[in-house]
């Protein structure tokens, strides 16, 4: 009985991050079978041990507050403008002629395509990359809302107005509810994007923030701290990007899973009176 | 005396959106339908797929505006949407993040009832559906028979005077639509309804009055008043009836 409870408590976590483990053991042994030249790839362990250096130094800490404060200044500015514009995009159809080729233009240019003009305008510091995440995360935000609200159910619109409701009503009462688990999963997108964008712009822009530490560690040859800034920015991701599925799952339990529930609801009818 | 529900002379014709090298005729789904509902008559249109009898309800509704013609309701004419005409779907149509309690409070709570008053109202509509044990769950825990029933609940809790149905029962097993034909009835009585079939024995079941109507554009075709009182049994006259309308059906205007 023991056995079996231990093996069911392992099975989850090891399913997870088996293949991780997996990839960190090959790396190890790489390393230090002499593989591989121990300056360019530094033994797994080493890489660990140092992360946890400097996480307790707090340097690396700081370096993550920095990066942190920029995505998330940045992504709640194009979040801003981007949510309203692709929603009503997404509802009044006559607006997308307008904006096709504008956006179609924007594109195509990845976020580093914006650091130069992004250190012109607003030379070094914070305000050039949030810049770059602004317009990094911006475009897909957009793109990713409008057609998101294209696919809402026109009938649960109907349904609501031959129930009374005001064009009003139906907007807050039905349009906006059913637009929220979109918006929340293009937050997460978002974010993964403004993370993306950051250390891009870090390594020109700005002296502080892990894309920063990475390019200087880059220069002195320390590889063990560039791979501590990417597994950093890596585990900041992951924890972000779990929490926010925590919280969509306990807003959205409307929606369900399965759908095996109906069984349940059944069965407590049935055993009412009659079923059906 | 004037009818309760007048439908005058309504036109509808769909403008095709003529994209480029693609050549599209307008659609006329109406072509001058007129018709009279007396007060609390159970009306049942049927007609072929595409005859127009959706539009019908969705006009009738204030879902979409006629091409011309126009409908009263007391001799008022009507003007956009309104919660003293609900329309139940084909699909229920539920809001899925509202529990189905929540679902039938829904039109009381946009006409301003306090939460109180409106779930004490729409609780006693669950409990008239036999759907009491069910008023805390979400749409998706809910069968497809229930839900079509919540979603009536949701249209009467209102006490409308007019409710219009658009095929409910289509989606529904052979079974279930046998039983709730009998629990539309009876929770009807009282009310003005039109209802949408392509059930030749579904309408002689159901209606104090069968309209049936012609392929689109869509006019009024024949009507009969099926002998007895609704909800019929499906004895071997009224199936020898509904193979009589099909064959008049059949046959060439």
């Amino acid at each position: 009985m023991t056995v079996g409870r231990v093996r069911r408590a392992i099975a989850g976590p090891l399913q997870r991050w088996g293949l991780v483990l997996a990839i960190a053991i090959v790396w190890e042994a790489a390393s230090r079978l002499g593989l591989a030249d121990p300056l360019l790839l530094p033994p797994a362990s080493e890489v660990l041990a140092r992360g946890w250096a400097l996480l307790l130094e707090g340097r690396l800490v700081a370096h993550l507050v920095a990066s942190a404060w920029r995505v998330l200044v940045g992504f709640v500015l194009a979040a801003m403008v981007a949510v309203p514009m692709g929603v009503a995009l997404g509802l009044y159809r006559r607006l997308d002629a307008y904006t096709a080729t504008l956006l179609g233009l924007l594109r195509p240019l990845s976020p580093p395509a914006w650091i130069p003009l992004a250190i012109l305008w607003f030379g070094l510091g914070d305000a050039p990359a949030v810049f770059i995440i602004f317009v990094g995360t911006f475009s897909a935000l957009l793109v990713n809302i409008s057609s998101g609200t294209r696919a809402l159910e026109p009938d649960l619109v109907r349904a609501a107005l031959t129930l009374g409701a005001t064009r009003w009503q139906t907007i807050v009462h039905v349009i906006v509810p059913s637009l929220l688990p979109m918006l929340m999963a293009q937050v997460r997108v978002g974010l993964g994007l403004a993370w993306m964008c950051v250390i891009a712009a870090e390594m020109v822009a700005v002296r502080r923030g892990v894309g920063f530490f990475m390019i200087e560690a880059r220069n002195l040859f320390r590889t063990r701290d560039v791979i501590v800034g990417m597994v950093a920015v890596g585990l900041v991701g992951l924890a972000t990007d779990r929490l926010l599925l925590a919280v969509e799952g306990r807003l959205f339990r409307w929606r369900g899973e399965h759908g095996a529930s109906r069984y349940y609801a059944e069965a407590l009818v049935a055993s009412g009176e009659e079923g059906v | 005396m004037t009818s309760h529900l007048t439908i005058q002379a309504l036109h509808k014709t769909y403008r095709a959106n003529g994209a480029a090298f693609v050549e599209r005729a307008d659609v006329q789904a109406l072509a001058g339908l007129d018709l009279a509902v007396e007060a609390e008559e159970f009306v049942v249109l049927v007609g072929p797929s595409g005859c127009g009898k959706s539009t019908l309800l969705r006009i009738v509704a204030g879902l979409e505006t006629p091409t011309s013609g126009r409908v009263l309701l007391d001799g008022v004419p009507t003007n956009g949407c309104s919660g003293d005409r609900p329309l139940v779907f084909q699909n229920p149509n539920l809001f899925p993040w509202l529990t189905a309690l929540e679902n039938v409070a829904f039109g009381l709570r946009m006409a301003g009832r306090g939460r109180e008053e409106r779930e004490a109202i729409a609780r006693e509509a669950l409990a008239r559906m036999d759907l009491d044990r069910v008023g805390d769950l979400y749409p998706h825990e809910l069968s497809g028979g229930m839900q079509q029933r919540v979603a009536l609940a949701r249209a009467l809790v209102l006490d409308p005077r007019v409710v219009l149905m658009d095929e409910p029962l289509a989606a529904v097993d052979a079974l279930l639509r046998a039983r709730l034909q009998r629990q539309v009835r009876a929770d009807c009585r009282g009310k003005t309804v039109l209802f949408v079939t392509h059930s030749i024995r579904e309408a002689l079941i159901l209606a104090d009055r069968v309209v049936l109507l012609t392929p689109r554009p869509g006019r009024i075709r024949h009507e009969l008043r099926p002998p007895g009182a609704a909800p019929r049994e499906e004895t071997s006259a009224l199936l020898e009836l509904e193979r009589e309308v099909a064959a008049r059906l059949a046959a060439t205007p």
